[in-house]
């Protein structure tokens, strides 16, 4: 259940922090490194407060961290209620 | 396999065991004694009740050993960790199998309303519980390998 709309650069971070492995990340973040493989594959978007974390392992902004492309985002909108 | 999914398959395997036992020891060794009191509501009362205790009692013997082998085999994992990916899994997979129990609980009535006998009701509320419970732990399985 990957979600196209939300894509992520962890892997490339990684790579440039010397090749930080998956559980370092996840040790940093307080979470499993089987999270961390599912927030990389894009099968799970983490809360706001774990993609600040990683941001932070990373010292980068958090939009270099996650992209949004709204074009793919399929969500419905709420009908504005009748006055 | 991860801790999670281990737990997971082995609250399965568990369950599978204990119910299969327990129905085998009332409705297959205790068979003459039991069969002919399908239609009490005391027997399945009673059935339904020892059940709950004889389940709470091996689950809690079969988790110490299990833990114990979960201890040595992830030496260096704190194997009672969770954070908030299992929880919402764990949330999501546990709605999936109360729903098919309520579904089950529903339906059990049924069979009752029209005129079948009373067993059925209790057969279909086990079996629901069972399922339910079970296909919760599949349902983990499930979005630990294809993501939330």
């Amino acid at each position: 259940m990957a979600k196209d709309h939300i894509q992520n650069n962890i892997r490339r971070l990684r790579f440039f922090k010397d090749e930080l492995t998956q559980q370092a990340l996840a040790d940093e973040i307080g979470v499993t490194r089987q999270t961390i493989v599912a927030i990389e594959k894009g099968k799970y978007p983490p809360t706001l407060e774990i993609a600040f974390r990683i941001a932070n392992v990373f010292e980068v902004e958090l939009s270099e961290v996650f992209t949004y492309d709204a074009s793919k985002d399929k969500f419905k909108k709420r009908k504005p209620k009748k006055k | 396999m991860s801790i999670q999914e281990k737990k997971a398959v082995f609250n399965i395997i568990s369950s599978v065991l204990i119910i299969g036992g327990y129905l085998y020891y009332t409705f297959g060794i205790h068979a003459n004694e039991n069969l002919p009191l399908q239609n009490d509501v005391q027997f399945w009362a009673q059935f339904i009740l020892t059940f709950m205790v004889v389940t709470i009692v091996l689950k809690i013997i079969i988790h110490i050993f299990f833990h114990i082998y979960l201890t040595v085999a992830h030496k260096d994992e704190d194997i009672e960790f969770e954070d908030e990916y299992d929880k919402r899994i764990e949330m999501k997979s546990d709605r999936n199998g109360n729903y098919f129990f309520i579904l089950g609980f529903v339906c059990s009535f049924i069979p009752v309303a029209m005129g079948e006998p009373v067993y059925w009701m209790f057969m279909i509320m086990l079996f629901s519980g069972f399922v339910g419970g079970t296909l919760g732990d599949v349902w983990k399985l499930y979005y630990y390998r294809k993501g939330l």
